[in-house]
């Protein structure tokens, strides 16, 4: 993985000095919440409902064991002994004091991390397929490329106040596993006559005004990278709107000029700097290509039969996690583990400290030291020796992160909602734990298949509701917690938005409608084989209207 | 009966905090002043934006009160006086 050079960590020291200087002029009456917002959101401090709320960035979602360690130091030390995974694959903690926000960042600091543009309209985080350098159908592992443009965007001068905040995502492989097409720009990593380079997507995003990327590129060369997304970011911060902050995302400017009236801009912005110091050189590119070697993996026979077999077991929960959990890895003899952070009845990606510990041990003896966040709020063991994954998941058993739903319906992603949130309208965990209680039943959860569900308490979709298969929005009715049903999404390659159903439902009743239109789609699909999201687009939304609202 | 209470985010944490009737601030809604008049709760509401170093953006909201009982309004202030409601989330 990366590791700063000398300028990185003064980069990373000096600015936790000057917040420091920063959060010691605010509490000693020196400057004022406004003054000082702005200062503490540009390193990830945000205010919620009950405290202070720090996101931490994890680039890409990769972790070293020695940061998973003082991530957990700094949940024990300075929080209330958990942090929460993100759809960025940063980790957010929910409590910490002003006072300590100096020191957490300069424990962060000493491995390499930070919480700068985690908040603020500038680019954030860039994620990744997290299976990045371990999936079987992947082309090219992303995360060079999400180092290189970390490295370009982080501080970036004319980037730092964008009309709103900017979100990148790039993927190597054919599934897309980094729903790139709900981002401000998705960059899938293709090949062309024998060349790498990049489908270039943008105006994707959630949010009020969902929408799904339009192409602007077929094929970007790879020495293009820098330059044509900092094109893509120059139209966008010249002409996006700032007089309206919900028409603000580049969704909007790519809405209001067209695909192609966008790419035109683009493309005469790029033609002016294409050629300049952003070119990507091969020397470049191999240097921190260089930080994502492969692993000294050792050499194996092929796995895949033994791991098919150990799942056919008479140990049912070890064959579960085997077939739910455990992906197939592309060096043979070994596997990938998806580790669950959604335990029955839990807080969708909430990990505590102790989890975080034992995951960086884990790590160490199991997976080279590495662990992967998911936008999904899992986290990922991405390279277990196949013939000790029953170990791995006793260990994980022994933590709580070994629960076998990983791609099913309790594999939700929810946000933190009402019980966090300023923002929020509604509770999102409240509804999560009554959904993964009910639905607790490893056979039916099997017989659903993959299936996605995805929760927000407020029209912001941080939880993403509009591309789960189905998604459940949160809303406020006269001071009263409500849920809109959505059915259809999809983040994946075959990305689309979920339709509203129908009226919203009462907190009480929202369980009970989901498990109709499960039990609808048990009933009428036309073999297991036809996924949740195949039957939707077949039958539409008709029938589950019929089911949900006849009686009413 | 419904009254005002002026609350905002404890500066030196966030954590949410009321105003009282002498200008200092408690952790207990029910605590705090509760006032019926909105010139009353303008007074106390410009007394705590004077106060930056201890609170961060002060606002009023309305609380019933009913004998020794006094609970917010709004769903949201309720859980920002009681904490979440999943406060054991792991």
């Amino acid at each position: 993985m990366y590791q700063y050079d000398a300028i990185d960590q003064q980069i990373v020291d000096e600015r936790v000095a000057q917040f420091r200087d920063q959060v010691g002029r605010r509490l000693r009456g020196e400057i004022t919440e406004n003054e000082f917002k702005p200062l503490r959101l540009q390193n990830g401090l945000y205010m919620q409902m009950h405290a202070y709320m720090l996101r931490v960035a994890i680039p890409y979602g990769l972790l070293s064991s020695e940061q998973v360690r003082k991530l957990a130091h700094i949940a024990r030390t300075y929080d209330r002994g958990y942090g929460h995974f993100t759809t960025r694959q940063n980790i957010q903690y929910n409590w910490p004091r002003l006072v300590d926000v100096p020191d957490i960042l300069a424990e962060l600091a000493s491995v390499q991390m930070h919480a700068i543009q985690t908040s603020g309209n500038c680019v954030r985080n860039t994620t990744a397929d997290h299976l990045a350098g371990v999936a079987r159908d992947e082309i090219e592992d992303p995360r060079p490329y999400c180092e290189i443009i970390r490295q370009w965007s982080t501080f970036h001068p004319e980037f730092a106040f964008l009309p709103r905040k900017f979100k990148i995502a790039v993927t190597g492989s054919r599934s897309d596993r980094a729903a790139v097409r709900v981002h401000d720009i998705g960059l899938r990593i293709v090949e062309q006559n024998g060349e790498r380079g990049f489908e270039v997507l943008v105006g994707g995003g959630l949010g009020r005004t969902p929408r799904v990327t339009r192409k602007i590129r077929e094929f970007l060369p790879r020495e293009h990278l820098l330059s044509y997304i900092e094109a893509v970011l120059r139209v966008y911060n010249q002409h996006g709107r700032r007089d309206n902050k919900y028409k603000a995302r580049i969704k909007i400017l790519v809405d209001a000029l067209g695909a192609d009236g966008f790419r035109e801009q683009v493309e005469a912005e790029w033609a002016l700097i294409k050629d300049s110091a952003l070119r990507l050189t091969d020397e470049e590119f191999e240097r921190v290509r260089g930080h994502f070697a492969p692993p000294p993996y050792r050499t194996l026979p092929d796995s895949d039969g033994a791991v098919a077999a150990m799942s056919l077991g008479t140990d049912r929960g070890f064959g579960n996690w085997l077939k739910q959990n455990v992906k197939p890895h592309k060096v043979p003899g070994y596997s990938i583990v998806i580790v669950s952070c959604k335990p029955t009845g839990g807080a969708p990606g909430d990990v505590t400290a102790d989890q975080l510990d034992g995951l960086a041990n884990l790590a160490e003896t199991h997976s080279f030291g590495k662990i992967t966040v998911t936008h999904t709020q899992n986290a990922v063991l991405a390279d277990v020796e196949s013939s000790r994954l029953r170990e791995v998941w006793q260990r994980l058993t022994e933590l709580g992160l070994a629960n076998p739903n990983i791609g099913t319906v309790t594999d939700m992603i929810a946000c933190p909602g009402l019980d966090y949130c300023n923002l929020a309208n509604a509770r999102s965990i409240p509804v999560a734990q009554r959904i993964s209680t009910t639905l607790d039943n490893a056979d039916y959860l099997y017989d659903l298949g993959d299936l996605s569900l995805k929760i927000s308490g407020c029209i912001n979709a941080c939880g993403h509701h509009h591309v789960g298969n189905i998604g459940i929005l949160g809303i406020d009715k006269s001071g009263e917690e409500f849920y809109q049903l959505m059915l259809g999404g999809s983040a994946g390659e075959d990305a689309s938005l979920g339709k509203i159903i129908g009226r919203a439902f009462p907190s009480d009743e929202i369980v009970e409608a989901l498990e109709q239109v499960l039990a609808l789609y048990i009933e009428r699909r036309t073999s297991p084989e036809e996924s949740f999201v195949a039957f939707y687009r077949r039958v539409g939304a008709a029938p589950f209207k019929e089911r949900l609202y006849a009686s009413a | 009966m419904t009254r005002l209470i002026v609350t905002g985010a404890a500066t030196v944490d966030g954590r949410p905090i009321y105003m009282r009737r002498d200008g200092s601030w408690v952790d207990q809604l029910s605590k705090a002043a509760a006032v019926d008049q909105q010139d009353e709760c303008d007074a106390l509401l410009a007394r705590a934006r004077s106060d930056e170093g201890t609170v961060c953006d002060p606002y009023a909201i309305r609380v019933t009160v009913e004998g020794e009982s006094v609970r917010a309004v709004s769903f949201r202030e309720v859980i920002r006086a009681g904490g979440p409601t999943v406060a054991a989330t792991v």
